[in-house]
């Protein structure tokens, strides 16, 4: 099983890739960071973030819709460690 | 066709290098008469269905005239798993497997035996270099392949190098090129680049065949000193869109030879061939036929092609370009841009970004450019998102760092690209996945 701390660590890391494949740095990231263009990240940048996460974390809590929404990358944080603890994993039929 | 060739002209070329393969080489008479031993031992096979599953080239080319003679149906599957076979086996039903080791316990014949007077030709099937599924089969004859090969006396002795398997339609054409012109057909034991210069060099290469990535990595990765010192008169590129970018390093590398880009299929057979150095094709030729019988027109951004065809039938259908009216899809995508016609890559290729439309090909020339880029692969990638994303893999040259990689990467696809069209996946990989045909795989979801 992952850790809350782990998979923080991991989605924070995979922002600042994102960041960097861009050709620029985040000076700040916390869980208080807020998803819009503040970070300099476009909504097809937070789809790929989701892409690399779903073969890092192999959950993809997406493929089921979003029912609710996502301000900080705490509440992505919080998505991913719900996802993760209903055990459902990606190619997994979901009811 | 191939084995009444093979035969009838023995006495005056029996001394003539045939194949090289390695260290090995074989006479056209060393050959002749390995096929002469085969098609007494396999009279059995006469008219039959038969898998060629055979790796040595010299048996493989044996093996092939002699069930032509034998009027055979020759299936060239190639060396496969066993599984494989068997896979291939129950779909397309044919009689007997020939492999390796049923060519090495027959003895060659001499050939003033041989009893070549009948005209017929055999068949041959080639399967499609599909990289997923089950491929396609495609039915030929060895003497409607053999038409169009442009014979000449001036190939005689001539050195041509394959880049591509023996057992795929660009394979048997070079393969018929060299043996109808009693030229030496260069198999390098692999196509690994290093080696590829050393074959060229040591074996006095004059024309070389193979798909434009085969070119793009023997640019890159082949030995400056060998490739220029080379007697290269002829390159020859086909099975891809060759770009702009890969056409200029070949002129540049390669400043003495032809450089010919041809555009076939397995389907539709050669349709027409560009040399002028440029990518794409004349727009000229939508309007006059490139080539005799060939016809060709762009209906929403798709290249159709009208006019013969060597195929006799595909898997058990009448091919629809049998008959001439009929206009059949290419799935190559294509963009008129003045006097030019320019390829925009394979239809089943376009990655689709929440709607809008996005060209691999135009995306990997794009990043072509980069410092220390030695070759890339555009793919669509399934986006719980967007749909999908794009995709890139990328092969660095020595010295280049994956750090330094992504600002100029961004950089520059801002500069060439639209937002949805730039890379937001990209990994580093030491090689691009290539299908066994040597054509960049874009195949979607790859991992």
């Amino acid at each position: 099983m992952v850790s809350r701390e782990e998979l923080t660590e991991t989605i924070l890391a995979v922002i600042r890739e994102t960041v960097a494949l861009k050709g620029s740095s985040i000076t700040s990231l916390t869980l208080e960071s807020r998803i819009d263009e503040s970070l300099g990240l476009e909504s097809l940048d937070w789809a790929a973030i989701v892409a690399v996460l779903e073969e890092r974390t192999q959950v993809d809590p997406f493929q089921r819709g979003l029912k609710q929404e996502l301000q900080t990358v705490g509440d992505l944080v919080d998505l991913y460690v719900s996802e993760i603890n209903h055990g459902v994993r990606v190619g997994e039929s979901v009811r | 066709m191939i084995g009444r060739h093979l035969t009838e002209g023995f006495a005056r070329h029996r001394d003539r290098i045939a194949l090289i393969h390695g260290h090995d080489q074989f006479t056209y008479g060393d050959i002749g008469e390995l096929a002469n031993g085969l098609v007494d031992a396999w009279s059995a096979l006469s008219g039959q269905r038969v898998a060629v599953s055979i790796a040595a080239p010299a048996s493989f080319v044996a093996a092939i005239a002699a069930l032509d003679l034998l009027r055979s149906h020759a299936f060239l599957v190639g060396a496969r798993r066993h599984e494989e076979l068997q896979n291939l086996q129950d779909a397309f039903a044919w009689d007997r497997t020939i492999r390796d080791q049923d060519v090495q316990m027959v003895s060659p014949v001499p050939l003033n035996s041989l009893n070549s007077s009948s005209d017929d030709s055999g068949l041959v099937t080639i399967l499609t270099s599909g990289t997923t599924g089950r491929p396609k089969a495609i039915h030929h004859s060895w003497k409607r392949l053999a038409d169009s090969v442009r014979r000449d006396a001036r190939y005689t002795g001539t050195r041509w190098l394959i880049g591509y398997p023996l057992t795929l339609y660009a394979g048997t054409q070079v393969l018929l090129h060299a043996m109808l012109n009693w030229a030496t057909l260069v198999i390098p034991v692999s196509l690994d680049p290093g080696e590829v210069c050393r074959t060229l060099k040591d074996k006095g290469v004059t024309h070389a065949s193979g798909t434009p990535t085969f070119w793009r990595q023997l640019v890159f990765f082949g030995s400056r000193d060998v490739l220029q010192g080379s007697k290269l008169e002829q390159i020859t590129l086909g099975g891809e869109a060759a770009t702009q970018e890969l056409l200029d390093q070949l002129r540049l590398g390669f400043p003495q030879a032809r450089i010919v880009h041809i555009y076939a299929s397995t389907e539709l057979g050669r349709l027409f061939s560009v040399t002028d150095g440029k990518e794409g094709f004349p727009a000229q030729f939508l309007k006059e036929s490139p080539e005799e019988g060939v016809d060709l027109k762009v209906v929403d951004g798709e290249l159709m092609v009208r006019g013969r065809t060597q195929m006799i039938s595909c898997d058990g259908q009448r091919p629809p370009a049998e008959q001439p009216s009929v206009w059949t899809a290419t799935g190559d995508l294509v963009e008129v841009c003045a006097d030019r016609v320019l390829f925009k890559g394979r239809r089943n290729d376009v990655v689709n970004v929440g709607g809008r439309k996005v060209s691999p090909l135009k995306v990997e020339s794009a990043l072509r450019g980069l410092p220390g880029v030695v070759d890339v692969r555009v793919y669509a990638k399934k986006s719980s998102v967007t749909g999908h994303l794009v995709a890139a893999d990328v092969v660095l040259a020595p010295g280049f760092s994956e750090e330094t990689l992504g600002a100029e990467l961004r950089r520059a696809a801002t500069q060439a690209l639209e937002s949805y069209e730039i890379p937001r996946l990209v990994r580093v990989v030491p090689k691009l996945e290539i299908s066994q045909a040597l054509k960049v795989v874009r195949s979607e979801q790859v991992q």
